[in-house]
């Protein structure tokens, strides 16, 4: 019955390619929305991750740069330095703030560099320089595009005017775009001129970034010191805390619609069936052989259509990022084969409606005409 | 063991229940003897397509009893009836219920497969079949691009797959004009003729009665003799059959009169010998 179930599918080439269409525009969504949500859960904690610090030390109780702020006292940079395994310390300010762009007004992280920092600059440049000087800023090149700034545009932060010399590269993310200031800037807008929000440390070779953020948190009062890897972690947990559930939800959804529709597929296909399957059971087929078949169209359905929602996603992509630079789009093996795995157990999960349906077919069916 | 190859006795089917119960099979006692070519007629509703179901082992009876070959169908239990019917029974339906996606040739090695039966003797079996009916050319046919005629054909190779002894046809002419039709009933014919086969025809087709050794006539459930004063019985030359001579569609006029046949292949048959 296999051969017959496989011939039966293929016999009717146009319904197979419509639902496997309509099953890989469904599974497209999800695999759409877990790209999405994989592009932001990095872009999210890109600059934390590429800033180029082995270890991050901030205000004692705080652990994020999402939702976070941090004051530390500058005496404490010198006292860094001169723990034991610290190679380098560049000092960031930092807030959330608005950064004005002619009419646009965008949301972001704002950055105060000194002049010759190494660690916590931006680290691609579009174009320009990527460190700013007194009333300048480095901006996304992102948010440059879409608010028509080049080189020499003004923005506004808080009460200031800036003039942009940089437009950086992969520092935007749709709830956290970097724009770098000079750290006077910052620090005359904050009105905290001995205050520094996070130390960047670099570690001398050989030395761990762990023993060192031990090291560091035990011999300097007032601060927590957390690897790199850590950091990353604890901002994307609390940064995708929110966005993840709305995400389950829309991926849900989208896998949802496609088991419906596998569903629908197999089971129309069993209607249309009926009296052969009918004609089979009286010629002496077994039920469950039957059964089988149906889930053999449930899998061959679901898995054209998964192909054809991977073959989708990568061909859509480039045209995603042209669309829509803001949104970072990333498909890692991991998710479509998560998403192979889910439309696997759509298809068994499709079949078990059809199933009851030839469960309940009756062999005497064959002889009404 | 029996000396029959079916064997039906008080068979009764009530759909429903209470007010609502239609008794659409009555108390039928039939028996099918190796050879054999028994029509059962009536009108619609007369339960025709229900005592075929049940003699099939495809609808359970309300009383009563089938016996293929010596077993007992209803007294297996329901997961041993699909071999039994696989082994046993062909079957030939009004809508010849090919499998539209399978080829003519893939069609009839179905029941083989049923079996688990694959393999090149297997394939061997269905040429020969294909080529009994007339269909060698078309093995690689899919029904849809077959005529009626030649779907039927197929449909009684492919109940001969399995070699069962007994064949049971539903207005196996039901869908066909009439010289195809008679085709079909020539094939029926010889299957029983030839291959010692037990047939049995449901039917409303008179053409059918030229072949046929004995016809059942079923009304409102029940068997009744057929009124027998319109017949006329002769003896076809060429297979010793009872055929009504007033009725039948295929004769010679010779010196000593009106020679009738049951069909015009045995009259061909007559004619070239
Ligand atoms: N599944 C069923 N449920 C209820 N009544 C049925 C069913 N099948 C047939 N009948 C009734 O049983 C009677 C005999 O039907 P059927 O065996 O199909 O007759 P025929 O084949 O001679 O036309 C009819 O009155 C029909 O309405
Ligand atoms: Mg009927």
């Amino acid at each position: 019955m296999l051969n017959w179930a496989l011939r039966s599918l293929f016999a009717e080439r146009g319904a197979l390619v419509a639902s496997s269409a309509a099953v890989g525009l469904a599974l497209l969504l999800a695999v759409l929305v877990e790209g999405v949500f994989a592009g932001e859960a990095e872009q999210i904690v890109a600059y934390a991750e590429q800033a180029g610090a082995d270890v991050w030390v901030m205000q004692d109780g705080v652990a994020n740069m999402h939702m976070a702020s941090s004051f530390v006292h500058v005496d404490r940079i010198d006292e860094v330095r001169a723990v034991e395994g610290v190679s380098r310390v560049d000092d960031i300010l930092y807030v959330n703030g608005f950064l004005g762009a002619g009419e646009d007004e965008w949301f972001v992280y704002l950055v105060g560099l000194r002049p010759d920092a190494l660690l916590g600059r931006p680290w691609a440049m579009a174009a320009g320089r990527s460190t700013p000087d007194l009333g300048e800023a480095v901006v996304p090149d992102v948010i440059a595009r879409k608010s028509g700034l080049t080189l020499g545009s003004s923005v506004r932060v808080a009460d200031r005017t800036l003039r942009v010399v940089g437009l950086s590269r992969g520092t935007y993310s749709m709830a956290n775009p970097v724009v770098f200031t000079h750290r006077d800037d910052l620090a005359a807008v904050l009105d905290a001129p001995r205050s520094t929000s996070y130390l960047l440390v670099e570690a001398r070779p050989g030395h761990s970034a762990r023993d060192l953020a031990a090291a560091i948190a035990d011999r300097i009062e007032g601060v927590s010191a957390m690897t790199r890897a850590d950091f990353v972690e604890s901002d994307r947990a609390m940064a995708m805390h929110m966005g993840a559930d709305v995400i389950a939800l829309m991926s849900g959804v989208g896998t949802t619609v496609a088991a419906l529709l596998v569903a629908f597929t197999v089971y129309v296909g069993v209607l249309r069936r009926r009296r052969e399957l009918a004609v089979a059971l009286a010629l002496g087929a077994v039920p469950h052989r039957l059964l089988a078949a149906v889930f053999a169209q449930s899998l061959i359905v679901t898995g054209f259509g998964w192909a054809a929602a991977v073959a989708l996603a990568l061909l859509l992509r480039p045209a995603l990022s042209w669309a829509l630079p803001e949104v970072t789009v990333l498909f890692a093996l991991p998710t479509l084969l998560k998403l192979g795995g889910l439309a696997f157990s759509v298809a068994l999960l499709a079949a078990w409606i059809p199933v009851r349906r030839v469960v309940g077919i009756d062999p005497a069916d064959a002889f009404r005409a | 063991m029996s000396r029959y190859l079916l064997e039906a006795k008080d068979l009764s089917k009530t759909y429903g229940r209470g007010r609502t119960a239609v008794h659409a099979v009555a108390g039928v006692d039939l028996r099918l003897g190796p050879g054999e070519i028994v029509l059962v007629m009536g009108p619609s509703g007369s339960g025709k397509t229900t005592l075929l179901s049940m003699l099939g082992g495809l609808l359970g009876p309300t009383r009563g009893s089938v016996e293929v070959v010596g077993v007992d169908v209803y007294g297996l239990p329901p997961r041993d009836r699909p071999a039994l019917r696989a082994h046993s029974l062909g079957f030939v339906f009004q809508a010849f219920n090919l499998l539209g996606a399978l080829t003519a040739e893939q069609n009839v090695l179905l029941p083989g497969r049923l079996l688990g039966r694959v393999g090149a003797d297997q394939r061997a079996r269905a040429a020969a079949l294909l080529e009994q009916v007339g269909l060698s050319e078309r093995r690689d046919f899919l029904p849809g691009d077959l005529s009626g005629g030649e779907q039927q054909r197929v449909a009684v190779a492919r109940a001969l797959m399995n070699d069962p002894p007994v064949i049971l046809a539903d207005e196996p002419t039901g869908n066909l004009d009439s010289a195809r039709g008679q085709e079909i009933l020539m094939i029926l014919h010889d299957l029983a003729r030839d291959g010692g086969k037990g047939v049995l025809i449901v039917t409303h087709d008179p053409r059918a009665e030229e072949v046929a050794d004995r016809i059942l006539w079923l009304e409102d459930g029940q068997l009744r003799d057929r009124r027998a004063d319109d017949v006329q019985w002769a003896q076809d030359p060429v297979c010793g059959m009872r055929v009504d001579a007033q009725r039948a569609v295929a004769f010679v006029e010779g010196p000593q009169g009106r020679v009738v046949f049951c069909s015009h292949r045995c009259r061909e048959r007559y004619l070239e010998g």
